[in-house]
């Protein structure tokens, strides 16, 4: 699978990408507080997600009897304890089996619960499980899972700050992916009426962990484009990085997917309910960091725009507040297509210390570039001999490459730069010219 | 020698000996191996402790205190291999792996076990022995029989007159049976003299006996007694055994209740083991065949590190004495789908750069260098979801985050170090030279050198 040959414009799909995932989330709110009202007594926040017994408190019984019975005939026997929210469901198929939860919890003496199953049929202890949790120590369990939440975000969090301290966007979209993810989770839990236990706390807090890095490695390659393609406009950077590290995402997600679709369909119950939240998740985490989060930096990206060109505008005007400093900075940012300055000057840095290397390690092999068109504007025009590719080269490097006679052919004349204080109007020149490049 | 003519014999004995030590540690698989309740039967229980007027503290001396009574009693019922460890300062977990009969299990565990001698009026101990009889009887409607429950569990006690003696005063306790055959319990006293005072004033009278405020019987004191008695109620042998036991394990010293509770049969056990690794086992053969397919040598080096990371993660298992649970196995599977993450990580980059037109060798060099950055990303991120997990988390899924925090630690070391040790040695032996066997064509090799650069 090469998807980076494939001619896809992803970042054009954000529009839709991210109403789908809006939609299933908005959905879940939805069921969420639709159950929320379910009860009777107007809308009661503790009934918008059904969570598992370990967080209420209660009793989840599988019993196996010696011979076939109904649940109905379990439900009668049953009748007599004053059980709150019971359930009873079958398992298996030779009627012998049944999976009876309960709200009430049997931890201290779950004798009554025995007898009264033992009415209907005798009751296969060796073949039966029961787990009971008391309701205080539900409550207490269910804070600690929400402290364990907070807990992993936090660090998340602090993690997501160190990578990506320099660039707030790259940080916030990491941030708002991971979010998507966990509401993905809850909202289809909510949709499905499952109960959300402390296993899907663990899955939660899985995903989390597996939405950051995969959000992670696609928003480092689209840092290691905007070096390596300066001169491109910002979305082909964002997308060409996708396309890039898209391999990369779909084989991860399948290894996953194929140990969880392995656990689904083959697992026992307790695993199958687990299997499932993961599934979701990382299916989701997947479908965020391919089509949802590197777009998202795009979009962050032209707001971040917008609201410089808006400042400047204002800042023209009557505003006299804003200092020259931002408004010429908005000004290049914008007509250099949304590429940080702080990212050209690396980039320019970097390759400038290339040539420097290149020049004295191997002063021999001459660049053998020869000049094509003029019209290219703002760089040197340049067609790489192999390839036949049509390039602009920066004065500068051209300057360092030793093509001065290109540059000064268009016109350029030599450049001497101290790049440690960046020349403003020089990149606010030469970048806005790139951007009108087709 | 030079460092770099030695580097590779060493990471190679390293490789050997992490190997060697794993299978050497994991055999006989049978017995390093525990397997967790869940997944060869048995209860976890765990018990609250609460305060009672004498005890008005829960310390860590009483919680060590009721420890080790609950400790003897447990012993008292054979259990293979109990397991009881304090939780926090107030709570006792008691985990009994195969326990034969769980509902007697937890019934030792909360019994407080207090003997009281009361003197019974009669129409008291009248009342109570008519009750006894109606809840020995199954074809009385079930109001009346919880109505007598109730007389018997609390009503004959609070009746009755103060505690003339309690079961502290005991010296030995022993189940039997008296001249009828009827199992009952002999008994000595610790201090004969004040048992024979209260005996001689009260000829005539009725002795009720209670168990934790359970009327049992109101024998008539026929005559003074001393040093020795016995207790005869509606009794069963095992049930005589258990209360000599209890008797003779002295009495919590506090109350005690079951706040949570997991009680697995050995059968359902057994079919959960047995579907889980089944779907382990799938699990992992899938991924094997997926690594080869889709990055063919290089796959199979990845598969051959990862077959040494299930040893490794079973090795950690023996070694650290953990259980092997339900959610562990998930763990376990979800970790070797992680594991291999790391490889897919670093073969997409060398991928990568051979389109970009690098050697063989030059790729393989750079992708490990340049994927190490998104390895320690998904391995961190993952390590504190599972270290918060295992710190928090309940239970159960304790089981889950130690599986995946450690198969994460782990996998670090084989799908990083191990495979780029096996990829290392295939291409400076001139194995793997051909981009084909990396599953792309020669003609693709370069493709990318200007796009993307």
């Amino acid at each position: 699978m090469l998807f980076r040959r494939l001619n896809w414009n992803i970042v054009g799909w954000f529009r839709i990408v991210s109403t789908i995932s809006s939609l299933v989330i908005a959905l879940g709110l939805g069921s969420m507080i639709y159950h929320g009202f379910q009860g009777g007594q107007g809308f009661q926040p503790a009934h918008m997600l059904r969570l598992g017994l370990s967080f209420t408190g209660g009793t989840d019984i599988a019993v196996k009897f010696t011979r076939p019975t109904t649940a109905d005939q379990v439900k009668n026997a049953l009748a007599g304890l004053g059980l709150s929210e019971e359930s009873v469901t079958t398992a298996g198929s030779d009627g012998t089996g049944f999976v009876i939860q309960t709200q009430t919890a049997f931890a201290n003496d779950s004798a009554p619960m025995w007898n009264a199953l033992n009415t209907v049929a005798p009751v296969d202890r060796a073949a039966s499980s029961i787990t009971a949790v008391g309701p205080s120590l539900g409550r207490e369990y269910l804070i600690r899972a929400l402290w364990a939440l907070i807990i992993a975000l936090g660090i998340q969090f602090l993690y997501i700050a160190f990578r990506f301290g320099w660039n707030y966007i790259f940080g916030l979209v990491t941030v708002i992916a991971l979010v998507r993810d966990a509401a993905m989770m809850i909202g289809i839990y909510a949709l499905a009426d499952r109960r959300a236990d402390d296993a899907f706390l663990a899955a939660v807090l899985t995903v989390i962990g597996y939405s950051v890095m995969d959000t992670i490695v696609i928003l480092d390659r689209i840092r290691e484009n905007t070096k390596l393609m300066a001169g491109s406009p910002y979305d082909v950077i964002v997308n060409e990085s996708i396309k890039q590290t898209m391999t990369r995402s779909f084989n991860t997600l399948a290894t996953v997917v194929i140990t969880l679709v392995a656990l689904l369909a083959l697992g026992g119950a307790s695993l199958k309910n687990f299997a499932f939240a993961l599934l979701v998740g990382i299916v989701s985490g997947g479908y965020h960091s391919i089509f949802f989060s590197a777009p998202l930096v795009l979009y962050f990206r032209k707001r971040q725009l917008e609201a410089a060109m808006k400042r400047r505008r204002e800042g023209l005007g009557a505003d006299r507040t804003t200092t020259t400093r931002s408004r010429s900075e908005s000004t290049a940012l914008q007509s250099r297509g949304g590429v940080p300055r702080e990212d050209i000057v690396a980039a320019r840095r970097e390759r400038r210390q290339k040539a420097k290397t290149a020049r004295t390690v191997a002063p021999a092999a001459p660049v053998r570039y020869r000049k094509k068109r003029n019209d290219v504007a703002g760089g040197v025009a340049v067609e790489d001999v192999e390839t036949g590719e049509i390039e602009a080269i920066d004065p500068l490097d051209a300057q360092n490459a030793g093509l001065h006679e290109a540059a000064f052919e268009q016109g350029h004349e030599e450049i001497k730069l101290n790049l440690d204080e960046f020349d403003e109007p020089a990149v606010q020149r030469d970048a806005g010219e790139e951007e009108k490049k087709p | 020698m030079s460092w770099n003519n030695l580097k590779t014999p060493f990471k190679a004995l390293v490789i050997i000996a992490v190997v060697a030590l794993s299978i050497w540690s994991i055999l006989p698989i049978a017995q390093k191996i525990h397997l967790g309740l869940d997944l060869q039967g048995g209860s976890r229980l765990l018990l609250q402790l609460y305060p009672t007027e004498e005890v008005p503290r829960i310390t860590t001396q009483v919680q060590a205190q009721t420890r080790e009574v609950i400790d003897r009693r447990i012993n008292g019922l054979g259990v293979a291999e109990p397991s009881i460890s304090n939780v926090g300062t107030d709570r006792i977990l008691v985990e009994l792996p195969n326990v034969k009969n769980p509902d007697e299990a937890e019934r030792v565990l909360k019994e407080v076990a207090v003997l009281a001698y009361k003197i019974v009026p009669p129409d008291v101990a009248q009342k109570a022995t008519a009750a006894l009889t109606v809840i020995a009887n199954p074809s009385l409607p079930a109001k009346d029989r919880a109505a007598a429950e109730a007389y018997v569990a609390n009503g004959a006690y609070d009746a009755s007159g103060p505690v003339v003696y309690s079961g502290k005063d005991l010296k030995a306790a022993q189940a039997g049976f008296d001249t009828s055959g009827q199992p009952n319990v002999l008994f000595q006293t610790k201090d004969p003299s004040r048992f024979g005072k209260l005996t001689t004033a009260n000829i005539g009278k009725l002795l009720g006996i209670f168990l934790d405020h359970r009327f049992v019987e109101a024998p008539q004191i026929q005559g003074a007694i001393f040093d020795s008695g016995e207790i005869h109620g509606t009794f069963t042998e095992e049930q005589t055994v258990t209360l000599a036991n209890e008797l003779n394990a002295g009495a919590l010293p506090v109350t005690t209740k079951i706040i949570e509770k997991e009680t697995i049969g050995p059968t359902l056990g057994k079919i959960d083991l047995v579907q889980s690794l089944r779907a382990s086992m799938l699990g992992l053969g899938l991924v094997l065949l997926f690594m080869i397919v889709v990055y063919r040598l290089p796959g199979l080096l990845a598969d051959a590190a990862l077959a040494i990371y299930v040893l490794i993660m079973m090795a950690v298992l023996a070694l650290s004495h953990a259980t092997l649970t339900l959610p562990g196995i998930a763990g376990f599977v979800l970790s070797i789908g992680m594991a291999v993450d790391a490889n897919v990580l670093i073969f997409e980059r060398i991928k990568e750069e051979l389109w970009n037109g690098k050697s063989m060798r030059a790729a393989v060099r750079v992708g490990f260098q340049r994927a190490f950055s998104a390895v320690f990303d998904s391995h961190f991120t993952t390590i504190v979801g599972a270290g918060v997990l295992y710190m928090l988390g309940t239970g159960t899924v304790k089981g889950f985050a130690f599986t995946l925090f450690w198969g994460t630690v782990v996998s670090l070391f084989t799908a990083v170090f191990i495979t780029r040790f096996f990829v290392d040695a295939l291409v400076d032996n001139d194995v793997l030279t051909t981009p084909e066997l990396y599953g792309i064509k020669q003609s693709e090799v370069g493709i990318f050198a200007k796009a993307g650069t």
